[in-house]
């Protein structure tokens, strides 16, 4: 089963590579045993090392790449910012910003969370569930209005991660 | 009529009805889990809501999250499809509760139905026949033991809150029935939260034929005809036909008849099956009541050239039946196979993996319902169904040969992905088949076991 899905994964990075890279291909050999993908291509520009650095971290071991172009490979990885973490909805519901209507709103754009701090409710069947920070930080952008329908997995808020974690 | 209905289902049949919809000029609300995010499924849908991550229970199982999706898109009901909530009467309460209108049966009805010992009652009570055994639920191992001496062996021991081929066994002899016995509660405990089991005659060489029945809110209520799903493994059914070849027309007409006697006595509304067991002399004995749609609806539809979602809608909407059992004429023969991601090499288990090849078959009178496509990845999540194959023709031979022809074209490929196409053809191409002499130990036979 897992050697199925890795054959798999291996199989989705190598035809990423081939269509992602200039230069025409020679081969391309892809294998599960003990892991191995393998790209041959025409004309002969050594960047392997480059290659390697592009593979998402999650991508099994390279035991061995062939030469490619020159070509920017920064492409291969989704430019995301990287220093922001996302608070996500856990469940279908409404999301409120503050514990009543007149009450004053967890948390504002520039505010300091700590970690497990309440950030708003999503109601769902007339239950109110508490949202809490994942992560001690900064509130740099509040993605959805007071009182707005929401999805399971919808970003409610991006949060700046101190390097401390304020939560002890 | 409905404005907007709310799909609580997936794959195949949420298509399915969301195309009903379309063609009635109803707005549809998909939902999905993380592991459907697939944009050429969800456009079919009007609208959709990412309702919870794959695991079935915290999303198609998760009424909350679906009712709150309704709420939110402005839905004014819920079609349930077939499998997940759909014939869960707490789910339907609930719909009610919140203005919503289930697109199927009362929660009550449900309930009743649902309760496999309970409906066994209800409809000694309206005279069907029953196959000897418990109609209530077994209290003790020695109640088994007598009423299963009573009976004969062998014997199957069924869950009470059972459904889906899941929870059954048979017992040869009466040294293997306490095992049995236990073992079967304690599965049923384990799948349905409910230990009770009662336990029936086994017919090995019966046929397993259904009545495809529709009741309105006033009483009305009609069939449209028969299907035969007696190639089934494990309980599974693999083909489904219809009209239930093979058997007179008095059983025809009295199968059917009994059937929406059935459903009018205990108040059914909306879509639903009848299955009955036809022993070799055409005797027949009441099995149960699926309070749904089912995955073989396609062909009844195929032989009566109803649309029975269509139908269904205009039922749940509180239209009175738009059709008389006269309307309904059953014309030719209609044959359903279900191509599912299964290796039939490792004991028909579900495969996962991408599917870099899809070619569905083509060509006259030739139905294809899927939610598949070249570039799907085949889940482990959900059930293995990938596709159901559709065919009609005037007569019985030509439905098998355009089946035949059918499969020849499908190509379903990609690495490590299986279908049970290989055996689907097996079945068609089988002598006893073809002649309509098979029973529920077709495949049995094939498998060699």
């Amino acid at each position: 089963m897992t050697d199925q899905r890795l054959l798999v994964e291996l199989r989705t990075h190598a035809l990423g590579l081939a269509d992602e890279l200039s230069g025409a291909l020679r081969r391309i050999v892809v294998r599960s045993g003990d892991t191995e993908i393998e790209v041959e291509w025409q004309q002969p520009t050594v960047r392997p090392d480059a290659i390697a650095a592009a593979l998402p971290a999650a991508a099994p071991q390279v035991a061995a790449i062939a030469p490619v172009a020159a070509e920017p490979i920064a492409d291969l990885i989704e430019s995301v910012d990287e220093n922001l973490a996302a608070i996500a909805s856990p469940m279908v519901g409404t999301f409120y910003r503050a514990p009543s209507p007149d009450a004053e709103p967890y948390v504002s754009v520039g505010d300091l969370v700590r970690k497990d701090q309440p950030i708003g409710v999503v109601e769902a069947m007339k239950l109110f569930n508490p949202i809490v920070a994942e992560c001690s930080g900064e509130v740099v952008e509040i993605l959805v209005k007071d009182a707005q329908p929401v999805e399971f997995g919808q970003q409610l808020m991006m949060v700046r991660p101190t390097d401390t974690d304020g939560a002890r | 009529m409905f404005k907007k209905v709310l799909i609580a289902n997936r794959g195949e049949i949420a298509l399915r009805v969301a195309r009903a919809c379309r063609e009635l000029g109803i707005n549809s609300v998909g939902v999905y889990s993380t592991a459907d995010r697939d944009d050429l499924v969800l456009r079919h849908f009007d609208e959709v809501v990412h309702i919870g991550p794959p695991a079935g229970r915290r999303s198609y199982l998760n009424a909350a999250a679906i009712i709150e999706a309704a709420s939110q898109t402005g839905a004014d009901a819920v079609h349930p499809g077939y499998g997940f909530l759909s014939e869960d009467p707490d789910f339907a309460e609930v719909c009610v509760d919140n203005d919503l209108t289930f697109i199927g049966p009362r929660a009550e009805v449900m309930g009743a139905l649902g309760d496999k010992s309970t409906a066994r009652r209800l409809m000694l009570d309206q005279g069907l026949p029953l196959l000897p055994g418990s109609v209530e639920a077994l209290r003790t191992y020695a109640e088994a033991k007598s009423e299963a001496d009573a009976v004969g062996y062998p014997i199957i021991i069924k869950a009470v809150a059972g459904g889906g081929g899941k929870g059954m066994s048979v017992v040869h002899a009466p040294d293997d029935l306490e095992t049995a016995y236990r073992a079967a509660r304690a599965t049923a405990a384990a799948v349905f939260g409910d230990g009770r089991v009662y336990l029936e005659r086994y017919v090995a060489a019966a046929r397993h034929v259904e009545v495809q029945i529709l009741c309105d809110h006033y009483g009305n209520g009609i069939h449209l005809g028969t299907r035969d799903c007696s190639v089934q493994r494990r309980h599974q059914k693999l083909i489904e036909e219809g009209p239930a070849p093979a058997l007179s027309q008095a059983t025809l007409d009295d199968i059917t008849s009994t059937a929406v006697r059935g459903a009018l006595a205990i108040g059914f509304t909306g879509a639903g099956t009848f299955e009955f067991l036809v022993d070799e002399n055409e005797k027949f004995y009441f099995m149960e009541v699926n309070a749904r749609l089912q995955v073989e609806h396609t062909v009844s539809e195929m032989i009566t050239g109803i649309d029975l979602v269509h139908e269904q809608l205009h039922v749940a909407a509180g239209v009175p039946l738009r059709l008389s059992q006269q309307d309904v004429e059953v014309r030719g023969h209609a044959i359903e196979c279900r191509v599912n991601g299964e290796d039939p090499d490792r004991d028909f288990a579900p495969t996962a993996g991408l599917i870099e090849r899809f070619i569905p078959p083509g060509g006259p009178f030739t139905r294809v319902d899927t939610h598949a496509f070249s570039g799907y990845r085949l889940g482990p999540h959900y059930d293995s169904l990938l596709a159901k194959v559709i065919v009609w023709a005037p007569d019985r031979i030509g439905a098998l040969n355009r089946m035949e022809r059918a499969l020849g074209e499908f190509e379903v490929s990609g690495p490590g992905v299986r279908t049970t196409i290989p055996m689907l053809r097996r079945v068609l191409a089988d002598f006893e088949f073809r002649k309509a002499e098979h029973s529920t130990a077709i495949v049995p036979r094939l498998l060699g076991n």
